[in-house]
C-alpha cells in the first residue's frame, strides 16, 4: 500500500460550485499539511475523506476501504472537524469517555484512554467542567482529545490551530510531531502557511478545488529554482555590488535599502545564484549575510496561486 | 503539567475491543444529558402524582373504616375487583385510563427531550463527533431512540408499574383472577413509549434545529388529534379518528391490555391503527434516513 490516503479522479461539486475539481493524490505517511486560503476546498477533501460527503466522481480511499461504506475505516483514523461540535452540557471528560465506549473501550479501560487522551491535550485542568463554560480554544482541545482517544493510525485534523493562543499552538505543533514519531500519521489543514512549514514534513497546496502542488517542502522549492526571486545581500559596498549584477540580462531590478542591504529581483533564481557569487569573487567584497526572503511558503504558494 | 510538555508516547498495544453496546453508550450519556435540564424534571416529576394519587386512594380504602369515605375510595381504586370478570370491568379500565393520563407526559418530555435529539446534533455539526466513529448511521439512530425510551419509560411505565406493585400489595386478591392484567399493561405501557420515541426520532430529523423540531412535534400529535376529531365528528365518520396518531398508538396499547379504544367510539380495530402507524412509521424512517445517510451528511 503506498499511503495512508488516496484520491483518484476526485471531483465535488456543490450543486453548480466545484468543490474539488479532478484530484488524485496519494497522501504518505508523516505529517501532512494541506494548505490553502480560505475556501480553497480543504474542508470538501476532508470531508470526503471522512465519509461525510461522497464525490460526485471519482474515487476515496482510506487504508484501503471506502470511508463512506465501510465504518470500520474509522477504527484507524481519528477526526477533529473545524465546527464546534461538543454537547454543552456534558463535561470534557464524560465526552471523551463516551468517545471512547463508541470506539469498543470498555469499563476502566474506556476510562483510563479517556484520561490519558484529557491529559495529552491538556484538557485535564478543566476536565469536569461543563463544556458550555469553556473557553474556544479548550474546547478545540477536548475535539483533539476526543479524536486522539483510540490512539488511530491517521489523525486528521481540520483547521487545529484556530482559537489557540501561541503557547497552545505550539503544543498541538509538538503533539503532532511526537506523534508522527511514533510511527503515526498526521494530516490537518490551515490557511496559515507559518504553521504548515513548520509542522509538515510533507505539504499539499490546495486552491480553487485543485492540487496546485504537492511534496515536502525542500522539493517544492527545487521544483520552483528557475521561477522569480529575490535576493537580500549586505555587503560592504553595496551600489559598487548593484551596478555590476544589473548587466545580467536576467535581473529585472536591484535595490539599495536606507540599510545598506542590496535586493536584487531575478527571473531565475539559479543564474542570479551563480552570478551574485561571481560578481562577489570579481568585487572581493566582504559579504555580512545573504537571505532569501522569497525562501518559503509563503513566496511559493503566492508564486503558484499566479 | 505545563502545556508545552504534552508528548505523545504510545500506549501498550491494546487492540480495540469489537465495538458493541455503542448504541446503549449513546443513549447513557444522552439520558443523563437530557436530565441535567430542569425541563426534563418539570415534566417527570408530575408525571408522579397522578400514580401517587391512585396509590394513596388504594391505601385509603383499606386503612378507612367503611363510610362515605371508604366507598369513595374503593369505587376509585376499581382494581379492588375480584370477581372472575371484574378486571375488564374494573381494574383495566382503571389502568388503562392511567396510562392515557400519563400519555400527556409523554407527549410533553417527547416534545421537549424527544424531538430535538437528532436536529441539536445536527445544528450543532455533533453527528461529525458520531459518525466520524467506527459506527453505522442505522447504531446512531438506535442509540438516539434508546435515549429517548429511556426518559419516556420513566414517566409512561414506572409509574404504572408502582400502580400494580402497589394494588398487589395493598389490594389482596386484587389479581387473583387477572394475573397477566399487570403484565399486560406493561406491555402496553412499553409499546406507547417506543412508539412515541421512534416518531419522535422521526420528527427530529426532519429540521435542522431543535425549535423546529419541538413545533414540527407539537403540529403533529396535536394536529392530527384533532384534526380526527373534529372530522369523526362533522362527518359521522369514526374512521377519521385514525388519521391521530395518538389514538392510532392508544387503540393498540387498549387492545394488548384487552379493552377497546374508548376515544371516540367505532374507530376500535387494532388493525386498521397499526396500518395508519405504519405510514407515520414509514414516515419517520424516510425522514431518518435522509438526514443520516452516510456521504450526505455535509
Amino acid at each position: 500500500m503506498s499511503g495512508t490516503v488516496t484520491f483518484s479522479g476526485v471531483s465535488r461539486w456543490y450543486g453548480t460550485v466545484l468543490g474539488l475539481a479532478n484530484v488524485s493524490i496519494d497522501v504518505p505517511h508523516g505529517i501532512v499539511g494541506l494548505l490553502g486560503p480560505n475556501g480553497a476546498g480543504k474542508s470538501t477533501f476532508l470531508r470526503l475523506l471522512t465519509g461525510q460527503i461522497v464525490p460526485s466522481s471519482g474515487r476515496v480511499s482510506v487504508y484501503g476501504k471506502d470511508p463512506v461504506r465501510e465504518a470500520s475505516v474509522f477504527r484507524d483514523v481519528g477526526y477533529c472537524s473545524e465546527d464546534d461540535a461538543l454537547h454543552d452540557d456534558l463535561t470534557p471528560r464524560e465526552t471523551v469517555r463516551l468517545v471512547s465506549r463508541l470506539h469498543g473501550f470498555k469499563g476502566a479501560e474506556a476510562i483510563g484512554r479517556a484520561d490519558r487522551a484529557l491529559a495529552l491535550a491538556g484538557v485535564d485542568v478543566y476536565a469536569d467542567r461543563s463544556c458550555e463554560g469553556l473557553s474556544k480554544g479548550q474546547r478545540q482541545r477536548t475535539r483533539l482529545a476526543a479524536a486522539m482517544v483510540h490512539e488511530p493510525k491517521l489523525l486528521v485534523l481540520d483547521e487545529p490551530m484556530t482559537g489557540l493562543d501561541p503557547v497552545a499552538r505550539r503544543a498541538v505543533l509538538d503533539l503532532m510531531r511526537s506523534w508522527a514519531s511514533a510511527g503515526r500519521s498526521v494530516l490537518f489543514s490551515s490557511h496559515i502557511l507559518h504553521e504548515v512549514e513548520a509542522a509538515a514534513s510533507h505539504v499539499v497546496m490546495i486552491h480553487k478545488g485543485m492540487i496546485l502542488a504537492e511534496g515536502s517542502v525542500a522539493h517544492l522549492r527545487s521544483c520552483l529554482s528557475d521561477a522569480a526571486f529575490t535576493l537580500e545581500l549586505r555587503l560592504d559596498r553595496p551600489r559598487d555590488f548593484g551596478a555590476m549584477i544589473l548587466k545580467a540580462p536576467h535581473v529585472r531590478s536591484v535595490e539599495v535599502t536606507p540599510e545598506g542591504a542590496v535586493r536584487i529581483a531575478s527571473d531565475s533564481a539559479t543564474n542570479l545564484m551563480r552570478d551574485a557569487v561571481s560578481v562577489c569573487n570579481e568585487m572581493n567584497a566582504c559579504v555580512e549575510s545573504i537571505s532569501a526572503p522569497d525562501d518559503n511558503l509563503e513566496a511559493l504558494f503566492k508564486r503558484l496561486v499566479k | 503539567m505545563p502545556v508545552h510538555e504534552l508528548v505523545y508516547k504510545r500506549m501498550a498495544e491494546r487492540p480495540q475491543g469489537k465495538p458493541r453496546n455503542q448504541a446503549w453508550a449513546i443513549s447513557s450519556y444522552g439520558f443523563r444529558l437530557a436530565y441535567r435540564s430542569k425541563l426534563a424534571w418539570m415534566i417527570t416529576v408530575p408525571s408522579f402524582f397522578p400514580a401517587a394519587i391512585i396509590i394513596f386512594i388504594m391505601y385509603l380504602s383499606q386503612e378507612m373504616a367503611d363510610g362515605v369515605g371508604n366507598n369513595l375510595a374503593r369505587q376509585l381504586a376499581q382494581i379492588t375487583s375480584t370477581d372472575n370478570d371484574g378486571w375488564t370491568v374494573g381494574a383495566a379500565p382503571a389502568i388503562r385510563f392511567l396510562l392515557d393520563l400519563q400519555l400527556w407526559f409523554v407527549t410533553f418530555l417527547a416534545a421537549f427531550k424527544g424531538a430535538p435529539i437528532v436536529s441539536e446534533d445536527v445544528s450543532k455539526h455533533a453527528l461529525d463527533m458520531y459518525l466520524s466513529r467506527p459506527i453505522s448511521p442505522l447504531t446512531y439512530a438506535l442509540g438516539k431512540l434508546l435515549t429517548i425510551m429511556r426518559g419516556l419509560f420513566i414517566v409512561e411505565v414506572l409509574p404504572l408499574t408502582l400502580v400494580i406493585v402497589s394494588a398487589w400489595a395493598l389490594l389482596p386478591g386484587c389479581f387473583q383472577h387477572a394475573k397477566p392484567l399487570g403484565l399486560y399493561t406493561l406491555l402496553a405501557a412499553l409499546w406507547v413509549v417506543f412508539a412515541f420515541a421512534a416518531l419522535a426520532v422521526g420528527v427530529s430529523s426532519i429540521g435542522k434545529s431543535a425549535r423546529f423540531a419541538v413545533i414540527a412535534w407539537f403540529t403533529l400529535t396535536f394536529f392530527t388529534f384533532l384534526a380526527g376529531n373534529v372530522l369523526s365528528l362533522a362527518t359521522d365518520t369514526p374512521e377519521f379518528a385514525y388519521i391521530s396518531f395518538r389514538h392510532d398508538v392508544l387503540t393498540v396499547a387498549a387492545w394488548i391490555i384487552g379493552l377497546p379504544n374508548s376515544v371516540p367510539d367505532g374507530a376500535e380495530d387494532p388493525f386498521a391503527a397499526m396500518a395508519a402507524l405504519c405510514v407515520y412509521f414509514g414516515l419517520a424512517g424516510f425522514a431518518l434516513y435522509r438526514r443520516l445517510r452516510r456521504g450526505i451528511l455535509a
